[in-house]
Order: C-alpha cells, then structure tokens, then sequence
C-alpha cells in the first residue's frame, strides 16, 4: 500500500494579477520505503506541491482547489488544522532548501530540536535534550554534546542543513519532503548530504520525496521520478526508464541539457523560451510553445495523462502513436 | 556577555568627555551671556568688569573650560547666575518628578505599542489593522503641546476628571495608596500625552517588523514542525520582530527628555524640563549646562542599556 497518494490536487493562488494554478491536477502516489524525486524548472510548481503536503501552502492568497492527499489513508485536506499540527514535524517532515535562513537565529539548535521532541514525542526538558543530542550525532555532527548549545550562526550551511534534518527527524517521520536540500550547499557537501538522507532513509525506514531542479540528485537518489513542468506531471517512469529512455520533449530537452564530459562542447545546449506565467498557461499542451516537435493539434485541447506499457506515464499526443 | 558589558562602559567615558567640550562650547556660542540677563542700561561698566571678574568669565576660553571640567570632575556644576543655588542640587531635585514621568512614558509606549503592533500584523488589512494604523498616524502627528491642552479643556475643565496641572495639591493631607492615587490623577494626562507618538512610533515599528519576520524560512520551519501559530508569533517571531524596535528604544530616550520640556510647561509639572524653560527664559546659563549635560549622561545610559538589551535578544551581537 502507497503510504502517500496524491490524487488529482490542485492548488490555485489568487491574486490582483487573476488566478494562478500553480499546481494544477496532480497525481503521484510514494511507497513505504521509496524515494519519489520531483522535477522541473523554477515555478513549475514542485514546491508548492510538497508546501500543499504540509498543509502550508499561504492561505490569503492560495487555495486548495481539489483533489485529495491521501497519507495512509487519510485525506489530510479535510483535517482540522489541529490534527494536522499533529502529523507536522511528527509522521510528515520537511527540510528545505535554504538552510541559512531555516533555523531561528536567536535559539540554539538544540532548544529548536527540543521543541519538537517535548511537542511530538512528550519528552521533558531533559529527556529532550539528551535526544537532540542522539540526533545531532545521527546526522553526522561532530562533538554534539558541546554543538547543541550554538546558534545558528555558528555553524557553516551545510552543518545548518544536517541540524534541519536532526529536527526533521525528531518525530520519527513516515515521510520526509527535501524540497531542494542540497542546491544552496556547495557541491562535495552536497553529495555528504544526498549520501547522509540515503543513509537514514536505509536506516529509519522512511519514505522520501526529493524535490530538484537537479537530475544529479534524481539520478543519485530516487526509486521513481515525476518530471514537472507549468504546474502539471507530464512524466512518470522509474528513474533507470526515465535515463534510459525519456519519452516527453520536455523531460528529453532536459536530459540534453546536461553536458557530456566526454564530449567537448562550446556552448551548452538550452531548452529554447521560457515557462508559461501562472496566470496565463497555453489552453493546449503548456509546453507546445517551446517544443520542437509542436503541431496545430498540440495546442486545441489539454494533453490527458497516458498510461504506456510498464506503468510509465507521458503527457505528450506524439507518444499515443 | 559581562565582556561586552565592560566595553560599552567603557566606550562611554570618551563619550561623556566629548559631551562635556560640546555642552560647553555651544553654551559659549550662544548669543548674550550669563551677565545679560542681570544688567539694565544703567549698570556700571566697573561692576560688569568686576561681576566677570568674580565668574572667571574675563579669563581665555580653554581655561574656562578647564576649570568647569574641574569643578565637575569633583561633582560641582557650578551655581545658578540666577538665584544662586547649586546646580546640581536643584535638577536632584527636579529629578524624581521627570523620571516618574518619562519612566511612565517610556513603559507605556512599549507595553501597549508593541502588543499593538503585533495584533496589527497577524490581523493585517483587517478593520481593526487599519483603525490602528489610523490611530498611529494621528498619534506621530498631532503636536503634543496640542494634545496635552486638548486634554486639559476635555479632562480638567469640561468634565472635571483630572486636575489641569501640577503634581499634586498642597492641601492633600491622605497618606498610602490615597497619596498614591492622588499623584497618580495629577500623571495621568502628561504620561498620556508624551506617550502618545511613542506608542504610535513603536507600533508601526512593531508592526512592520513583525510581518517580515513572519515571512522568514525560520518561521515556515517552525510551523513545518507542527507548532501552534501562538507559539509561533510569540515565541518564534516575537523575539525576532523585537531586534529593530530596540533600536527605537534607544533613540526614543532623548526625545522623551526633549518632549518633557513641552509637557511639563504644558501641565506645569516640576520636573527638569520646566526648571530647563524658566532657566532660558532667566538666562540661566549653569543651570542649562548642567541640565544638558544631565539630559545627555541619561541619554548615553539609555542607549547604552538598549545595546545590553540587543545582546540579550540577539546572540548574533552577544558573540
């Protein structure tokens, strides 16, 4: 059984400029165990998607506009916002992409870890502290017992990240959503980190969903892809099929884009255009505009979610044939 | 913590030292002199000679200085060229009355401004937002001489509530908490009147502070964690929106002392603020050096207690 399903969710935001559906009908289910990676370009909506996971999507302005989020078996859309503050930080938990930024500045780590333990797990001040410190040594921070008592500021961006995942952990997470953990680290750190989650996924058990403009992460990490772009999935496969043999323009337009190291190029190769604004999506396919294998017909109605041989899906007319 | 302390006390004294060249040097600078305000057309120009010579006033400028420096190195500010009484006794004695005062607007401010603020932000473009944000407004706008006499005509003579001015009466004879509650009527209105822009500047301070604290990664992580929004605001953005409003609680300091001035001439409130009027309309030059020493020596305290207070709120500066 999924542990997670997402079932045709939409989230719209409303604003003076008309109404913006940034996620617009997604479907994607993550299995016990599994690392699901999501992604695409910049405001193609993979964050607010996990945002909407969490229930934190910013409702003066969003929505949520349909669809159901299915978290073993419960539509935690309809949960009362206290019931959901129980499954925050607890069964669901989340890391995010700016760890210099992510932690309060005027707490110590180990009182923002604490917090956590004494409102999830019940512990008192002690027993928290003594755990903050199991997880400081978890996540692979040296000298914890002297660490836990430093503000933020002390600690460089990758340690920061290792704190967020201590926290994140604190609730013994079911699901834990990294919406871009590793793209403001610099690259060795980055690959301790995506070697540190792979670790604790094995260890705890865990399911995760990677979010990443990076198909470096993707390749490094996830059992599953779903390939996003202008607030819809419009691939799915296996991450070895969606190497081997990617099958929508888009997804394909991003494989080439990575350069070739045995391969000596003078200019990278780019997606051409840019992605459609939110409030104004092409009434056909979205990515018809910037594909090269676009006809008339691509741009009359909206492409549907196929279903091909083995379970991989594509958003594409072009793969019907 | 105690090593930060140390140095900003110690950064003080240099500070205080150039106080004391400013606050004599402007004084110097002032158009007439102690003596104008003693001397008619038919004064002696012997006796002028002689009464500057009694004060030093005849002697070169650096040695004047120096002599005043001296005198108040040895905690004397000098007599008043008024009446003759020392300097420091009578703003010792004035002093109580203006700290009840501005310490009374002081806490006001902040403890209705910020709560105001913060009500404001997490209520943000709600009715009771802008009906706030109105009242600030009116509130950094509206002179305090004006306000403190519209109270008057409101409070004291139309409705009677409060007395018009003073700082008790002198046929009182209660004691305890009826002395108490008596003084407290005669405070009422001139609290109320030099709080007012205060609690009006540290609300909209509060209020923009706050909301962008709230739109910091930090606090998305702390409701990621499943807080409650209580916990939130107050414990995880409270803290945070408070770093800038220190910073007008340092500088409010002096514009409390400058405010008093008004506000205790307006409701004729002993305090150094309206022994400070009658001393330039006296041309009490002493009793003016002293005074804006005092005034700046509080002013120094103040900010130096609200750079204190931002080490304790901000580990960023305490390290």
């Amino acid at each position: 059984m999924s542990l997670l399903e997402v079932k045709d969710l939409k989230t719209y935001f409303y604003t003076d400029a008309g109404c913006g559906k940034a996620v617009d009908g997604v479907t994607f289910s993550v299995d016990k165990g599994k690392v699901l990676g999501i992604v695409g370009e910049s405001g193609c909506g993979k964050s607010v998607t996990s945002l909407s996971i969490m229930r934190l999507v910013d409702l003066t302005t969003g929505k949520y506009e349909g669809g159901s989020i299915l978290f073993d078996g419960q539509d935690i859309l309809k949960l009362p916002e206290k019931e959901m503050r129980k499954l925050r930080g607890n069964k669901i938990s989340m890391i995010f992409q700016e760890p210099m930024t992510s932690l309060n500045p005027v707490f110590t780590i180990g009182y923002q870890i604490e917090e956590s333990l004494m409102l999830h797990k019940g512990l008192d001040k002690k027993a928290a502290r003594a755990r903050a410190i199991e997880l400081l040594e978890m996540v692979g921070i040296p000298e914890a017992g002297k660490r836990v008592d430093e503000y933020p500021h002390q600690l460089s961006g990758g340690m920061r990240q290792r704190v967020m995942i201590a926290m994140a952990l604190a609730g013994d997470p079911e699901l834990l959503i990294a919406d871009e953990p590793t793209t403001a680290l610099d690259v060795t750190i980055q690959a301790q980190i995506l070697e540190l989650l792979k670790e604790l996924k094995e260890k705890l058990g865990m399911s995760i969903i990677i979010i990443t403009h990076d198909l470096g992460v993707i390749a490094e990490m996830a059992d599953e892809v779903a390939v996003m772009y202008a607030g819809e999935i419009v691939e799915k496969a296996t991450t070895r099929e969606l190497f081997d043999a990617p099958k929508h323009p888009y997804t394909i337009g991003l494989m080439n884009s990575i350069p070739d190291v045995n391969e000596e190029v003078d200019r990278l190769r780019t997606l051409e255009g840019l992605v459609p604004s939110l409030y104004d999506m092409p009434s056909g396919c979205r990515f018809a505009p910037r594909c090269q294998f676009a006809c008339p017909e691509c741009e009359k109605e909206r492409i549907p979610l196929k279903e091909l041989e083995g379970g991989r899906q594509v958003r594409c007319r072009r793969c019907e044939q | 913590m105690g090593k930060y302390i140390r140095k900003r006390l110690l950064q003080a004294i240099p500070v205080i030292f150039g106080i004391t060249i400013l606050t004599f040097f402007i004084m110097k600078l002032a158009p007439g002199g102690p003596l104008t305000g003693m001397i008619s057309p038919r004064t002696s120009s012997e006796s002028i000679q002689r009464a500057m010579e009694a004060m030093g006033l005849n002697k070169p400028i650096i040695v004047q200085y120096w002599n005043w420096l001296k005198e108040l190195l040895q905690g004397n500010l000098g007599y008043s060229t008024y009446n003759g009484q020392a300097v420091l006794a009578q703003i010792l004695e004035r002093l109580p009355a203006t700290l009840l005062l501005t310490v009374t607007a002081f806490v006001l401010s902040f403890v209705v401004g910020i709560p105001l603020g913060v009500y404001s932000a997490t209520h943000k473009y709600s009715k009771a937002d802008y009906g706030l944000t109105v009242f600030s407004f009116v509130g950094i706008s509206i002179p305090s001489f004006f306000f403190g006499m519209g109270l008057i005509y409101i409070f004291a003579l139309k409705l009677g509530w409060l007395p018009t001015s003073g700082f008790g009466s002198s046929t009182f004879r209660g004691e305890g908490l009826a002395l108490v509650l008596h003084k407290l009527k005669y405070l009422i209105m001139p609290a109320a009147v030099m709080s007012l822009s205060n609690i009006a500047t540290v609300m909209r301070f509060a209020r923009s502070s706050m909301i962008e604290t709230l739109n910091q990664d930090y606090i998305r992580t702390a409701r990621a964690k499943g807080l409650s929004e209580k916990v939130v605001i107050y414990r995880h953005a409270l803290k945070n929106s408070l770093i800038p409003v220190i910073t007008i609680f340092g500088q409010s300091i002096p514009n409390l002392f400058g405010g008093a001035y008004i506000t205790e001439k307006v409701f004729a409130w002993p305090g150094m603020g309206l022994l400070g009027v009658d001393a330039i309309n006296n041309r009490d030059y002493q009793i003016l050096m002293g005074l804006t020493l005092f005034t700046a020596i509080l002013v120094l305290l103040g900010n130096l207690l609200a750079d204190i207070m931002y080490a304790f709120v901000d580990p960023r500066i305490r390290y």
